[in-house]
């Protein structure tokens, strides 16, 4: 497959038909989507050439890339339910900045990909268009929540993806789909347009099926944006930088290793090795604090989902039931209808984490373990350039597997939340292959620090290979 | 009989001195717009659509708090209040408040007014002032809040920044109550901060209990300051009653209805509600910068108290005074015409009795230019035009007409026409060579000289600054 | 909605239906009993938080700690026809109709 960085070179040197490259795309989707169930919407064929010819005349550095776009980012033309029976129908007013950024650098958006409900789950097993078979083992999950973007970069079904990451969600897809995310700095992408779960903590995030990719994707999203407060004011790019293995500590935190299996664990310290022949420095370190990240996550999580889920009362937003009477009523049937189990959960405890008399024991104390976590790492990084850890401690599930106990489903983010609380850089990559499965390793650097994660990553890469995408 | 009464007030006034709602761009003029077309995603809370806050909105709110003695903390931070309603579009209104790692632009303050009874000037204290999010507009069909069955929203007010402004309970009747409220709003007029002639501009909720009685009432909905005198009025003799009956007040929200001038139980179940306030995540803590402070303090030279004491230093009438600040058109002409002319009497003689006269008998809204009132304050310290001119031609005529004051002298032959100058000064210049020569050569005085004897000639009419223009003119710049 | 059907103990299910309600979410009693289950387990889950002593550390909301974002004041009018075209069928008359006393109709 071509990588995304070649596209719009080849197909201004006449070595490309885009067309024949859009319908080559198209032809992957009419025989995996099927089977996989990656996309919520995928755009007609007509309008597709459409908007390819109108994007090539851009000559941007995207002009002829097909880019696949998770169903919570706005798009004023196609709809956007981020994956909720709520949002059926929905059509925004308007874009996502991100969405403007892709379009202005000449690229197509070709559909939406499933997801879980307003991306909250790991599985994207929690939507109305069916769970997201994992296109390595169709009746495994490709993890979430943005597990469509990972299937469809796995069986060619776009160039590029974006997700977005809340606590995990491209990394856990990508490290189960054999395709590289990055979940960046916070603040570096805008997050105007992004259907908000949990504000404080998530990114819109590239995804891709090679390092350079994602860089280009990554360059091509980044940037302050006037919309949203909490863009910083930083205007830097991110190329890929060259890494000097002598000047570079990376820390294996033993926290992040805990109880994780077997044939991840071998491609691990494989990896570890690897690294080591290269001369990088690599030590074993414990943050305490860690511990912690899971439940910390989760409170600071649903607390703001409780409250961004508000909104949908049936009045301006969300779907509207027939039989009702009074406001309150019509809202609450309105909620009870359209609302998943797993958002309803969410919603209760992020209320109760917030009322008054539990607020302090619940979400107050997680956002001082959110101050502790961070300044640890931020420690960290005064010694050690990277940290290095596996990304799920368990394989792909089975589908259905994870969805009785939530709890159970929430430990499979075990060592990626730390990055979102931290607001720190992480990527994950894949390392190899075990029974049948890619496995991912994710890095971690301080803020800013992406350059290096993708120089770092594609040291990787070289020596493992990109891994082969499905055929 | 009688019993003390408790009054703490809320006052929601909206920023319209900001051009743009708080977190939007959309402007803050909603009125006789149609239904839901200033609007936009933000203040619609479209999903992904993400607040950003107006600098001047800040800046006003500041001012604000500069001006009421508050304190002003360093940073300021936002806070999510949740509630399910049909006006409020994200059912959670962004705003401030103290617990939670909230921060308030104005903590404690205080609000001086005058009272125009006895001109004595008294205090009430401050709890806190928010920076918050006006809702959408509810319009009710028929059966009004409580029987209709559907309600139509127009979203065009929704974003429009406000200042909760939350005295503290130290009002005790309920004129002072009014009195407190107009000389608030006052003040925030004159800083830029708000119009409070703007329909629904501002609007009163008030925390009334009667000694003996036991609950408190937040009586809700008052929109005008007669209504804050004649709501409370109404809610202190409805409760003394109860007491004096022998009955307790419940602790309960009630409805002011204006047209029926009674106050009515809104919800019986009042249950302690929980907002699940938190920082808003879209919004990081704002810094108050010391350019904020500067520009705070820089318009706080001029405010009703501030011109207050200035007049009564003049020794102008408190009464005469008092018409003047009330108004700020008034007050604002008062403060430039001075600063031209200083006559405060004169000006303050003009301004506050006829011209407010007149726009009251005759409903004439236009002030002359400050400069007019400066120039026929000189006038009549010259004894060219007399008091009654100014208050039954001159004025009446300008404000009817719109016409300057010295076109308006003209046409009442109190001052040569621009031809009957022109004249003087060609044959002033011809009269006088030798000053003209010494003028030429850089004798200053000769200028002054030369005004003099063109004076002369009009019979002490003219007006030295035109006939100075006349003659720079005439001698073509030379000088 | 009894609170027999709760695996919580009585104040904590007197709660959920309290959550409900602030959360207007409409619960059948099916979901109900799901829903207690899946409360039961993230309670437990979120008991780990009591190991932890923390109390000296300030609260961190926003992770960058930088100053907020502020706009100039320029009026921008937003094209009212893209709310309209979003939010069809939710209109009468140019406002969007909501239920009071009623439902939707
Ligand atoms: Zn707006």
């Amino acid at each position: 497959m071509i990588q995304a960085v070649k596209v719009s070179l080849e197909v201004l040197n006449d070595r490309l038909d885009p067309y024949d490259h859009l319908e080559e795309i198209l032809d992957k989707i009419n025989r995996w989507e099927p089977k996989v169930n990656a996309y919520a919407y995928v755009e007609n064929m007509g309008k597709l050439k459409e908007d390819l010819g109108r994007q090539l005349k851009r000559k941007g550095r995207l002009s002829g890339v097909i880019v696949a776009v998770k169903d919570n980012i706005s798009t004023s033309w196609m709809p956007t339910t981020a994956a909720s029976r709520m949002l059926s129908g929905y059509i925004p007013p308007y874009n996502a900045t991100v969405i403007e950024k892709l379009l202005y650098e000449g690229a197509v958006i070709i559909g939406k990909t499933n997801m879980d409900e307003f991306a909250m789950g790991s599985t994207s097993e929690n939507t109305p268009y069916g769970p997201v078979h994992n296109p390595w083992c169709l009746d495994c999950t490709a993890g979430g929540s943005s597990g469509g973007s990972g299937a469809v970069l796995a069986y060619g079904g776009a160039d590029l993806a974006l997700g977005s990451d809340t606590g995990g969600s491209v990394r856990l897809p990508a490290a189960y789909t054999g395709t590289v995310a990055l979940k960046p700095t916070y603040g570096t992408v805008s997050r105007y347009g992004l259907i908000p779960y949990a504000n404080s903590l998530e990114q819109i995030s590239p995804m891709a099926r090679t390092v350079k990719d994602l860089a280009l994707l990554y360059n091509t999203i980044k940037g302050d944006d006037p919309r949203d407060s909490t863009t910083l004011g930083v205007e830097q790019e991110y190329p890929i930088d060259r890494v000097d293995p002598g000047k570079t500590r990376i820390a294996v935190i033993r926290e992040l290793m805990d109880g994780v299996d077997e044939g991840i664990l071998k491609i691990f310290w494989n990896t570890i090795s690897l690294l080591e022949s290269h001369g990088f420095t690599i030590d074993m370190v414990s943050i305490k604090s860690l511990r912690y990240s899971l439940p910390a996550y989760y409170v600071i999580a649903m607390a703001e989902a409780s409250s961004n889920l508000a909104r949908y009362d049936g009045v301006i937003h969300g779907n509207r039931v027939k039989e009702c009477r009074g406001y309150w009523d019509c809202a609450a049937k309105a909620r009870g209808e359209y609302f998943g189990v797993e958002v309803k959960t969410r919603i209760l405890m992020g209320a109760y984490v917030l009322m008054e008399g539990y607020s302090r024991e619940y979400y107050v104390k997680a956002t001082k373990l959110r101050r502790l976590i961070r300044d640890s790492l931020a420690k960290l990084f005064k010694d050690y350039q990277a940290i290095i850890s596996p990304v799920s401690p368990i394989l792909p599930p089975k589908l259905g597997e994870k969805l009785e106990d939530p709890v159970k489903m929430y430990t499979m983010d075990v060592m990626t939340v730390t990055a979102n609380l931290a607001g720190i850089p992480a990527l994950v990559q894949p390392a190899g292959i075990i029974s049948g499965f890619p496995i991912g390793i994710q890095w971690m650097g301080p803020v800013f620090s992406e350059s290096r994660l993708f120089g770092l990553a594609s040291i990787v890469e070289d020596e493992v290979g990109v891994i082969t995408p499905l055929q | 009989m009688a019993r003390k009464v408790t009054i703490g007030l809320e006052i929601h006034v909206q920023i319209t001195g900001a051009k743009t709602k708080l977190f939007c761009n959309c402007p803050v003029d909603y009125r006789d717009k149609p239904p839901n077309t200033n609007v936009c995603p933000v203040c619609m809370g479209f999903p992904g659509a993400l607040p950003v806050v107006n600098r001047k909105a800040i800046e006003l709110a500041v001012t604000a708090s500069k001006s009421l003695n508050c304190e002003i903390p360093e940073w300021l931070i936002f806070t999510r209040k949740h509630y399910f309603y049909p006006d409020l579009p994200k059912n959670y209104q962004i705003t401030q408040y103290k617990t939670v790692a909230g921060a308030p632009v104005c903590l404690g303050g205080r609000l001086d007014y005058i009272d125009p009874k006895d001109w004595s000037i008294h205090s009430v204290g401050l709890d806190r002032i928010n920076i918050e999010e006006d809702p959408g507009k509810a319009v009710y069909e028929k059966g009004g809040i409580i029987g209709s069955r559907v309600v139509l929203v127009d979203y065009n007010r929704s974003g429009v920044g406000l200042l909760e402004i939350v005295t503290r309970p130290e009002l005790h009747d309920a004129r002072q109550a009014r009195i407190a409220v107009e000389n608030l709003l006052l003040t925030l007029w004159y800083l830029g901060i708000t119009d409070p002639r703007l329909p629904g501009a501002f609007r009163v909720d008030a925390n009334i209990s009667v000694e003996g009685g036991g609950g408190r009432v937040e009586l809700k909905n008052i929109g005008s300051l007669i209504e804050v005198e004649r709501g409370l009025r109404y809610e202190i003799l409805r409760q003394t009653k109860i007491v004096d009956a022998g009955g307790k007040i419940a602790r309960e929200t009630r409805h002011w209805d204006t047209v029926k001038g009674v106050s009515k139980a809104t919800r019986s179940k009042e249950e302690e509600t929980d907002y699940m306030y938190f920082p808003d995540p879209d919004l990081p803590p704002l810094r108050v910068t010391r350019s904020m402070l500067v520009k705070a303090e820089a318009a706080l030279e001029f405010t009703p108290l501030k011109l207050w004491s200035d007049m009564n230093r003049y020794g102008i009438d408190k009464g005469l005074a008092w018409s003047i600040i009330r108004e700020l058109d008034l007050a604002k002409t008062f403060r430039t015409a001075l600063s031209i002319y200083r006559n405060p009497h004169l000006i303050a003689w003009m301004l506050g009795n006829v011209v407010k006269g007149l726009r009251d008998k005759k409903g004439l809204e236009y002030v002359p230019p400050a400069v007019d009132i400066a120039y026929l304050a000189e006038l009549l310290d010259r004894n060219i035009v007399h008091r009654e001119m100014v208050k039954f031609v001159i004025l009446p005529k300008a404000m009817e007409t719109k016409e300057s004051v010295k076109r308006i002298m003209e046409y009442e032959g109190k001052l040569p026409r621009g031809d009957a100058l022109e004249k003087a000064v060609e044959k002033v210049l011809i009269e006088e060579s030798k000053a003209v020569n010494d003028l030429l050569r850089g004798r200053k005085q000769a200028f002054n000289y030369l005004i003099g004897r063109v004076m002369r000639k009009l019979d002490g009419k003219g007006d030295p600054r035109e006939i100075a223009e006349i003659l720079r003119r005439k001698l073509n710049g030379l000088i | 909605m009894g609170c027999e059907v709760c695996v919580l103990t009585e104040d904590e299910c007197v709660i959920l239906h309290k959550l409900a309600e602030r959360t207007s979410l409409y619960l059948s009693r099916s979901e109900e009993i799901e829903i207690c289950d899946r409360i039961t387990s993230i309670k437990r889950f979120f008991s780990q938080l009591d190991e932890v002593n923390v109390e000296d550390l300030k609260p961190l909301y926003h992770v960058l700690e930088v100053s907020g974002k502020t706009r100039e004041d320029n009026p921008e009018p937003f094209p009212a026809e893209e709310i309209r075209r979003s939010l069809k069928g939710r209109f009468r008359d140019d406002y969007v109709v909501a239920p009071w006393k009623g439902g939707y109709d």
